[in-house]
């Protein structure tokens, strides 16, 4: 079975390490991890990408500090089993409102069509199901 | 007449590989610039390599007289060696000059495997820490039988037997198994690093396959070769070749290293080296901040090269120019 893979894009505006922790974030929240698999050491995953140590490192430093990672082995990060968090508060609740109104502005204004935007939230609903 | 005709005939296998060395990197590159998929199959990519070759081989016709014609067997292998490299050096820096009209922009996005690689060099620790192991017994066993040994050893082999010779003192006899530990000691290096230090391309699986074979194929000939320097040299044991055949085994293992790493190359994948065309000085050195990796797939040859901009790079290629200067200094 192929592994889980990560994809940034050096062109776009999103810096390098945000792109890493949103890609890597992705595949822990669809369980392609289970706690206790390690994640590739940050040298590795910084070489392969082709960016700098630090980067890996800071976008390593963010998702453990969400509670996905243990940091502290010496090969790699090793998942974590994350606890719910509790229920987001209401500010945070308008931040996330808005911040998926601005996403959907976004692809709409980047030539995505309304049905397939439809499609694509429909699906992450599905996969919250499941 | 023989030394003529074996300067002739390095001449000739130089031509012969660089001739095909377009075929030998990934299908998107061409001159070590990237190109639109296809773009080597075309009319325009094709009439490049054309004329590449035919450079080539029209500096490699200039040459062969004056190889022919050497005043000295020194000078013949030199100028077969450096001449043959030069010419077709120069036919890939004009050739990749008429391609970058043609260059593609490279993609911007990167993939990688989110899993760890457990992935070791072939031989594991016992084929990286052995040589010394071997170079340090024999520098004992020297050390136990030094009063058996002559005054005089020889230091340099030509086709007829030892031609160059040197006296017997504590550097010139350790110094020599310090030099090859340091030559042990980079090549093995080299060969860690092509396994941990470089980039790994993330591909479909059989192309991953190619390319860990790749990837082994060349750590296996670097250790190969650290394996020959310790077991092969110095020729100290007896005063004479430990293997007598060492060179000619070297040669044979290179021949059949090169033969492997041709048979395995990048020509059926596409996706380029994921490096950027501007970070590579006349196509040959590449020197990149940004990257991490301590060596990339050559664009020009087979197997890896240095990232410049590293200063790993600079004390490596440092200790495999300066340490053979270093034993010939010590020897003297």
């Amino acid at each position: 079975m192929l592994p889980p893979l990560i994809r940034i894009d050096l062109s776009i505006a999103t810096p390098v390490y945000r792109q890493i922790v949103d890609a890597v974030r992705t595949h822990l929240v669809d369980g392609a991890f289970a706690p206790g698999d390690h994640l590739p050491p940050v040298r590795q995953l910084a070489m392969d990408l082709g960016v700098h140590f630090n980067t890996v490192a800071e976008a390593y430093r963010i998702l453990a500090e969400e509670g996905w990672l243990d940091l502290k082995r010496r090969r790699g990060a090793l998942v974590l089993r994350r606890g719910v968090p509790r229920p987001a508060d209401p500010a945070a609740a308008m931040l996330f409102a808005r911040r998926l109104r601005e996403l959907v502005a976004e692809v709409r204004a980047a030539g995505v069509t309304r049905p397939r935007i439809l499609r694509e939230l429909l699906l992450v609903a599905k996969g919250l199901e499941a | 007449m023989t030394i003529a005709l074996l300067s002739l005939a390095h001449l000739l296998l130089i031509a012969l590989a660089n001739s095909a060395h377009p075929r030998w990197t990934h299908p998107d590159l061409l001159f070590a610039v990237t190109v639109p998929p296809g773009f080597r199959a075309s009319p325009a990519g094709a009439a490049l390599v054309r004329r590449y070759r035919q450079l080539g081989w029209a500096g490699t016709a200039l040459l062969a007289p004056v190889v022919l014609l050497p005043p000295r067997l020194g000078p013949a292998f030199l100028l077969a060696i450096l001449g043959g490299l030069a010419v077709w050096l120069a036919a890939f820096v004009l050739s990749r000059r008429a391609t970058l009209p043609y260059a593609a922009p490279v993609d911007p996005v990167r993939t990688a495997a989110l899993e760890p690689r457990p992935e070791e060099v072939p031989g594991g620790l016992f084929a990286l820490l052995a040589p010394f192991a071997v170079l340090a017994a024999r520098a004992y066993e020297c050390h136990l039988s030094w009063e058996e040994m002559p005054l005089r050893f020889p230091i340099h082999w030509g086709l007829q037997g030892p031609d160059r010779w040197t006296a017997k003192t504590p550097a010139a006899v350790y110094g020599q198994f310090a030099t090859f530990a340091l030559l042990c000691a980079v090549m093995l290096y080299m060969a860690w690093a092509t396994v941990h230090r470089a980039r790994r391309i993330t591909a479909p699986a059989s192309a991953a396959r190619a390319q860990q074979r790749y990837r082994r194929l060349s750590a296996g000939g670097l250790i190969g070769l650290g394996w020959i320097f310790a077991l092969g040299f110095p020729p100290l044991d007896n005063m004479t070749l430990t293997l007598p055949y060492a060179p000619f085994l070297l040669l044979a293992m290179v021949a059949v290293w090169l033969v492997a790493m041709v048979r395995s190359t990048w020509s059926d994948m596409p996706g380029g080296d994921q490096t950027a065309d501007q970070h590579w000085r006349l196509g040959v050195f590449y020197v990149n901040p940004e990257d991490p990796a301590l060596l990339v797939e050559k664009r020009f040859g087979l197997g890896w090269t240095l990232n410049f901009a590293n200063p790993i790079s600079w004390v490596l290629l440092a200790a495999i120019v300066g340490v053979p200067l270093l034993g010939l200094l010590v020897i003297r």
